[in-house]
């Protein structure tokens, strides 16, 4: 069994002429819960898509729970659970009804799980779907995929429309469901104190590529947020590689640097900063440099190979 | 990971579904122009017919065709005097409606007339007026059985095998094999195809069986089946409403009754004339007429055991002409056939309430109307007693040129291969069949240059000349396809394919090609600058990968 | 694969209800009707011959509703992720067309059958006769506007699936009045029906959901 419960291979995705997506590889180790991240449009319900074989990628592939995306077996998908986004539920049909047919088609299900989160979450089982309001569909939608008792369990935005405390519910539900050994979560959020509070690794996607690819702990180690005070004009430029964004205001220039290490430190220094403060940054202050948009340096290569640390 | 894979299962079952519509398309399109040419071969009239020996000569065979038009020819002497005419019509355009398959298959059902029918106990039946008045053939015992009303007596059956006839099966009466019936009533003027034998059945008069010649083996002589018509008249033909064809007697002005008087039979109390004439054979059933396969015509005497050609069927126009083709039309090859004799008896006495003898009856020569395959020409031919052409008439559709235009742009429009196939196939397809056909059509104008029996280069210069906007059309799509194909980047194989296939098969070939080709938008080459597949992995016009990001990110990345 | 047969049989249950009281109907009009004298022949033959044009094109609609309201509710793409193929969502879609087709077609065709065999017809005939040769490409011609309406419902828009299925039927229903019932068009029509099916599981399999 491979350690990956999903495995991209430089998937590529055009929509009529337009690329989103320019060669994800992307791991998803098994048993972790994966946060991917990203701004609108820029892909992430485009990958989701792919991997659950409901979307051709233009080129590449995806191997998940060891089986081709494009054609996953029935056991393969008996054993995924996949909550969409916009959670989209046949809309004419009644929560019974619904569930009857999660209850039918599924490999696994567990009927007494099912009826606890409806309880949890209140929801009338006689009405119909396009009869509940958002927030109730998403707690339909959320307690139907995990009814299924998912080795992988795929959540595309499962927060949007739910109360504070439905949020809170949901977030301790997938708490629960994590603690089974080798379950996997991969799901995507715009509420980042939620992947935040979940999340082991957190992906990023930007320009159609995956900016970022690591651990949470380890991103906020990697990526630094310093604010340098120089005595006279700061420097033109500072010719460090990895710089996310860079702002100043006279003396004062605030960097976000990736990969930030000794070497950088030390280089840094050489410009002799009246002060450097490092300023400790939130997921979701790192999200916002790393997607905010007209702050790229060019790309610059050297060797022909472009300058990232990996 | 392509899912776009190329599928040459899918292109197939595109192709055939595209082939089928269109096909149905096109020959809705033909079966109007068709139907509007037919209208245009709709009467010959001949008169006077030849046959009555007092009559002037009419036109010899070989000059001008005869006038289309209702008119016929008075006397020079008496203006009250009618000439003797034979006159063929189509009515309707329900000749072609009567060969399309469902029709067809219709009245082949309902009417035995049209096909012998067989039912559940293996009886084919040669006539059917109700379960009480038939006429048919027992498979198990090999009679010909016969059922009729009688006024006093009731319902009479009777057996009827090559020995005799009896009320009850008799193992005596012997047994047919293969009976086909050739007569007019069904079931009366036999020929059993095992034993090559015509016979002659007499239910009413005598309970007889005459037994007629014996072919030997490998006669072409052998004949075919003959289906009766309507009431009222012997018409042998494929079909009884669809091709009428009549003789009408001279004809004299009544002055005091102020109309024009026929003679018959059995109309006793005229004084104009002494002879009568009519139809009837002249010693039924012992003596009818039979057609070969060949298409030749011939007087079956089961008294004599003769059996002397006295017609044949004469192959009406084709687009072609008549000077290159066979004189006789094959059986097979013409859409309908109606031939008839012409008798002649002395009149009896007014208070003889009779019918002359047999033996008094003389044979005058018979007429023969014929329509092409196509459903849109006509041939009528009268023949002597000595079974020599007397006259000869056509009609070849003059419908509008812009009819004939259509119909020959329609047929432009199949795949040229199944055109090609026409032009070979198509003296192998029967006449009635080729109505109702869809891919291969053999009544159409390649289809009957297939027939044409004119010299090689005749043929060779017309195909090219019928074919020619099929051809332009083919390749010009051909082109097209090479031409997005190329864009499109299908390999060379794939192109080869569609290129052949389009040549092949034409406007199908190109609607399948379109609907079937990847819908993929195109998107530039950073390399070339021309437009390239983005779910190819390089690019099919300069071979470059994709070297450059599309879009631009950042040149930083995070990551283990 | 049970469940999802019945789950398009009740999501298109209107085109079944009708179908069967059509199907009821008109069974016991040609049944019970031979009390009407004459008249009642003329009526059997007419319609024998009208009966399949309505019917063809309510299969066809059957097909294009499935596909519409499939690609419009993102029904196959729930269903795509649980514990189901593509391949499965097909069949059984095309199970519950063809139960549709035998619904609405086959209590008719019996029926007509009998009646033809109580009229005291023209002619003995063996098997039933013409009625039972017209009832089977009828019903062939019947699966093959169900698949034909099964290319034509993908369009995203209201107006090229109604007015496209509705030329490709009428294109396709002279095809037994130029063929007849023979072996021709049992070929014709297997071959078509079988193509159509090709290429609706081809596009339903390589589209995205």
């Amino acid at each position: 069994m491979s350690e990956y419960a999903i495995q991209t291979e430089n998937i590529v995705k055009y929509f009529d002429g337009r690329c989103v997506l320019d060669g994800i590889n992307l791991k998803v180790p098994q048993g972790g819960i994966y946060g991917l991240l990203g701004r609108n449009g820029a892909g992430k319900t485009t990958i989701i898509r792919i991997l659950l074989g409901l979307e051709p990628a233009t080129r590449g592939g995806a191997v998940v729970l060891g089986a081709s995306s494009w054609q996953l077996p029935v056991s393969v998908l008996g054993q995924i659970g996949y909550v969409a986004e916009g959670h989209n539920l046949i809309p004419n049909y009644s929560v019974r009804r619904i569930a009857e047919l999660y209850r039918n088609l599924s490999a696994n299900w567990n009927e007494q799980f099912f009826r606890r989160l409806i309880e949890t979450f209140r929801l009338p089982m006689e009405r119909k779907v396009s009869q509940l309001s958002r927030g109730m569909r998403a707690q339909l939608n959320l307690s139907l995929a995990m009814a299924t008792e998912p080795k992988l369990l795929i959540l595309d935005d499962p927060t949007l429309g739910l109360d504070t405390v439905a949020r809170r519910q949901f977030l301790e539900l997938a708490v629960e469901l994590i603690s089974h050994d080798g379950r996997t979560i991969l799901f995507s959020s715009h509420i980042l104190s939620d992947v935040e509070r979940l999340a082991d690794r957190i992906g990023i996607l930007r320009a159609g590529k995956l900016v970022v690819d690591c651990e949470l702990e380890e991103l906020k180690k990697r990526a630094r947020k310093l604010r340098l005070i120089f005595d006279g004009q700061p420097p033109m430029e500072f010719p460090i590689t990895g710089i996310i964004a860079e702002k100043r205001q006279g003396r004062e220039v605030l960097l976000t640097v990736a990969n930030w290490n000794e070497n950088k430190q030390t280089f840094l220094n050489t410009f002799k900063p009246a002060s450097c403060t490092d300023i400790p940054m939130t997921l979701e202050e790192i999200f916002i440099e790393c997607t905010a948009s007209g702050t790229d340096a060019a790309v610059d290569y050297e060797q022909g190979e472009p300058i990232c640390s990996r | 990971m392509n899912k776009q894979t190329y599928n040459p299962i899918g292109i197939i079952a595109t192709g055939f579904i595209v082939l089928v519509l269109l096909s149905l398309v096109l020959f809705c399109g033909r079966f109007f122009c068709n139907a509007h040419l037919a209208l245009g071969s709709s009467r010959v009239i001949i008169s006077p017919s030849g046959l009555i020996p007092d009559e002037p000569a009419p036109k010899r065979a070989g000059e001008e065709a005869f006038a289309r038009y209702n008119i016929t020819r008075l006397g020079p002497d008496e203006p009250n005097f009618r000439y003797s005419s034979v006159y063929a019509h189509i009515p309707s355009n329900s000749v072609l409606i009567s060969a399309v398959g469902a029709v067809w298959d219709i009245m082949a059902e309902v009417n035995p007339y049209r096909n012998p029918h067989r039912d559940a106990n293996e009886r084919i039946y040669y006539w059917y007026a109700d379960k009480n008045n038939n006429v048919c053939f027992d498979k198990r015992s090999g009679l010909i059985i016969h059922r009729y009303e009688d006024k006093k007596t009731g319902p009479v059956e009777l057996f009827a095998g090559p020995n005799g006839v009896s009320g009850t099966v008799e193992l005596s009466l012997g047994r047919f094999y293969d009976p086909i019936a050739i007569d007019a009533l069904g079931g009366s003027c036999l020929y059993d195809k095992k034993t090559r034998c015509f016979y002659a059945i007499s239910f009413y008069d005598g309970k007889v069986v005459s037994k007629g010649l014996q072919l030997a083996e490998g006669d072409n002589r052998e004949p075919i089946a003959n289906h009766a018509g309507a009431d009222g008249g012997l018409f042998y033909g494929f079909y009884d409403e669809g091709l009428n064809i009549s003789w009408r007697e001279p004809v004299i002005w009544n002055v005091e009754k102020g109309e024009w008087k026929q003679r018959r039979w059995f109309s006793p109390g005229d004084a104009q004339s002494d002879d009568v004439y009519g139809l009837r054979g002249w010693d039924w059933p012992y003596t009818y007429l039979v057609l070969d396969k060949m298409g030749r015509i011939h007087i079956c005497n089961t008294k004599e055991q003769s059996l002397t050609q006295c017609g044949y069927l004469p192959m009406p126009h084709s687009f072609f002409g008549s000077e290159q083709q066979s004189e006789i039309a094959n059986p097979r090859n013409v859409l309908g056939y109606s031939f008839c004799q012409v008798t002649t008896s002395q009149r009896l006495p007014a208070d003889t309430n009779k019918s002359p003898a047999r033996s008094d009856v003389k044979y005058l020569g018979m007429y023969v109307a014929c329509l092409s395959r196509e459903g849109t020409a006509m041939a009528v031919a009268v023949f002597d007693p000595n079974g020599r052409l007397v006259y000869r008439g056509d009609t070849f559709g003059q419908g509008s040129p812009s009819a004939t235009t259509i119909l020959f742009l329609l047929e432009n429009l199949q795949p040229p291969v199944f055109e090609i196939a026409s032009y070979l196939c198509s003296d192998r397809i029967e006449a009635s069949a080729g109505h109702r056909a869809l891919f291969i059509l053999p009544n159409s104008f390649v289809g009957m240059l297939g027939r044409y029996n004119g010299t090689k280069f005749d043929r060779e210069v017309f195909l090219p000349l019928l074919m020619g906007p099929s051809l332009i059309l083919s390749i010009w799509l051909a082109f097209r396809v090479r031409k997005d194909a190329k864009i499109i980047g299908l390999s060379g194989t794939a192109k080869k394919w569609w290129t052949v296939g389009t040549i092949a098969f034409g406007l199908p070939a190109y609607i399948t090609y379109r609907l079937t080709r990847s819908k993929e938008t195109l998107v530039t080459c950073q390399n070339c600058g021309r437009i390239r597949r983005p779910d190819m992995e390089t690019c099919h016009h300069c071979g470059s990968k994709w070297e450059m990001p599309e879009l631009t990110p950042p040149n930083w990345r995070i990551c283990d | 694969m049970f469940t999802l047969i019945a789950r398009e049989i009740e999501d298109n249950r209107v085109f079944f209800i009708a179908a069967a009281i059509v199907a009821a109907i008109f069974s016991a009009f040609f049944v019970y009707g031979q009390f009407y004298g004459e008249t009642y022949k003329v009526l059997i033959g007419v319609g024998t011959i009208i009966i399949p044009i309505p019917a063809a094109i309510a299969f066809c609609a059957m097909g294009v509703a499935q596909i519409y309201w499939d690609k419009t509710k993102k029904i196959s793409a729930l269903l795509a992720t649980l514990a189901v193929t593509r391949r499965h969502i097909f069949i059984a879609r095309v199970i519950a067309g063809f139960l549709l087709v035998l619904i609405g077609f086959v209590p008719i065709a019996e029926a007509i059958i009998m009646a033809v065999s109580k009229i005291d017809m023209p002619f003995p005939s063996v098997r039933g006769g013409l009625a039972f040769e017209i009832m089977i490409p009828a019903l062939l011609l019947g699966f093959a506007c169900y698949c034909i309406g099964l290319q034509a419902g993908w369009p995203s828009n209201k107006v090229t699936p109604t007015l496209g299925s509705l030329g490709l039927v009428i294109i396709l229903i002279p095809v037994i009045l130029i063929k007849g019932f023979g072996w021709e068009i049992y070929a014709i029509l297997v071959l078509l029906i079988s193509a159509c099916l090709i290429r609706a599981w081809y596009r339903f399999s390589t589209a995205a959901l």
